[in-house]
């Protein structure tokens, strides 16, 4: 199924110096180009549908398998093996009219205690997509519903391992935040030109997004008991992103908003005034070469928690989240990837030492950093399987889930994961 | 551009919903021949009077 795609391209001579490359990479493919006409100069005219190309069905679905030594992480992995990372995914989009479509995905997911041992669905998105204008050059349009938010280069199919190349994800998109930037309830509004110089893409998300979400709200006010819970305020999700050469070289700005206060249960809740601000940006450079890719993404986050409760003074952290990533293509189906990753929780504090003395211990430094060392293998079997295997060097462990290593006192500070990861597409 | 972006952009795109990927032999074909400057890939086993083979090494 992967062949078929459809690549639209202003510039008549690029076209025809990437179906060199083309030809030589795909010897079993053959490059197809008809004559136009004047008549046929409107994109989509004379294009016959028929309704089987109207409604759409795609699907994903994998299964991890995680060991590792000091800490747990999805599901019960220290000392032994968790089979507790499962992720299917199925989507279906109708083409109702040529410039309206809908497209719903439904997500099931376990992700060790955070989710249980049953896991959850949950609605991934939801939304109408109504184009403006749909030209060569470009096109306008909006999206309204439940939309994925345009963060970094992964957060949009964070969850369909085909998209990345490592079985976690770098550090930055943690799964503490993954519910706070994964999509908002809300709008879009979408621009794309194209130039002879490359690929313009603008998306600016506006909405809700869904701060309810346990470790989030513990994490913040180190209380695992608090009755309420975390609620959305409007907020916005934006990014830039420039391609050239259909993806060569790959360069996005992203920039967020997020604002959330605490909802509380009952009379008399001490936090029933918190309130957060996040805004954040994160800067992406990525290149895809015949052998070799690199990826760097950096992102600084400003959070801002207000009137936590009586007596517990304000408090505004700035994160700080990067890696450097290598691949190398070993065969046209076998990738090696190697990443040096970083991610700290307050940059005035990067080791935790104040949380640490502050609470004469009880929390250990370490909850507020990690750096990990990956390195891992991708072997694409078909286009539709996938199985990769990595190992990471943790040192720090502000990324794991306090669900899954729930006594604070046992937390190491060096630890490993051995991962392995089945996949599956249509 | 290598097999591997174009498998970036599908994926891309089926899994976001942001765009249509083209769903069929015949669809592609008749996108290829309907599109100022497409281009697309198809199985070289497809028989088709409308389509012209040439070699570029």
């Amino acid at each position: 199924m992967n062949q078929f795609i459809t690549l639209m391209l202003t510039n008549i001579f690029i076209v025809f110096l990437l179906s060199f490359s083309v030809c030589a990479q795909e010897i079993s493919s053959e490059l197809i180009m008809a004559p136009s006409t004047q008549e046929e100069n409107n994109l989509w005219e004379g294009v016959k549908k028929t309704w089987r190309d109207d409604i759409q069905f795609h699907g994903f679905l994998s299964q991890g398998l995680f060991s590792s030594s000091g800490n747990n992480i999805y599901g019960q992995s220290k000392d032994s093996v968790s089979a507790d990372s499962t992720e299917m995914g199925l989507n279906v989009s109708y083409q109702a009219l040529k410039n309206l479509s809908f497209a719903v995905q439904g997500l099931y997911r376990r992700a060790g205690a955070n989710t249980g041992d049953a896991g959850e669905v949950t609605l991934d998105f939801a939304f109408f997509d109504l184009n403006f204008l749909n030209l060569q050059e470009g096109r306008i349009g909006v999206r309204g519903g439940r939309i994925k938010n345009p963060w970094g280069l992964y957060n949009e199919t964070r969850d369909v391992a085909f998209t990345h190349p490592t079985i976690l994800l770098p550090l930055a998109y943690f799964e503490r935040s993954r519910t706070l930037f994964l999509a908002l309830d809300g709008g879009q509004l979408y621009a794309d030109y194209n130039t002879s110089v490359g690929d313009f893409s603008f998306k600016f998300n506006y909405g809700w997004v869904n701060a309810d979400d346990k470790e989030l709200l513990t994490a913040i006010i180190n209380d695992p008991t608090a009755p309420g819970h975390l609620e959305s305020d409007p907020s916005f999700v934006t990014q830039l992103n420039y391609e050239i050469l259909g993806g060569e070289y790959v360069f996005a700005l992203s920039y967020a908003e997020l604002k959330m206060r605490y909802q509380a249960e009952n009379m008399g809740d001490p936090y029933a005034q918190m309130q957060t601000d996040i805004d954040t940006f994160m800067v992406s450079g990525q290149y895809n070469g015949e052998y070799f890719s690199f990826t760097g993404e950096y992102s600084l986050q400003w959070n801002e928690f207000t009137d936590i409760r009586f007596g517990v003074p304000d408090s505004s952290p700035v994160s700080e989240h990067w890696y450097v990533q290598a691949g190398y293509r070993l065969l046209d189906n076998l990738q090696a990837t190697l990443r040096y990753d970083s991610t700290v929780q307050d940059k005035n504090d990067r080791y935790g030492k104040g949380v640490e003395a502050a609470t004469g211990g009880m929390i250990p430094g370490h909850l507020f950093y990690a750096q990990d060392i990956v390195f891992g293998l991708r072997w694409d079997i078909t286009p539709s399987w996938m199985v990769r295997a990595e190992y990471h060097r943790m040192h720090g462990a502000a990324t794991i889930s306090l669900l899954d290593n729930p006594d604070l006192t046992q937390i190491a500070k060096d630890w490993n994961i051995y991962a392995l990861q089945v996949a599956f597409r249509f | 551009m290598f097999s591997y972006q174009l498998r970036r952009t599908w994926n891309k795109m089926a899994y976001t919903r942001t765009g249509q990927p083209v769903a069929s032999m015949a669809e592609m074909l008749d996108k290829v021949q309907h599109m100022d400057n497409a281009i697309g890939y198809i199985d070289r086993r497809v028989e088709d009077e409308s389509i012209y083979y040439f070699n570029a090494h």
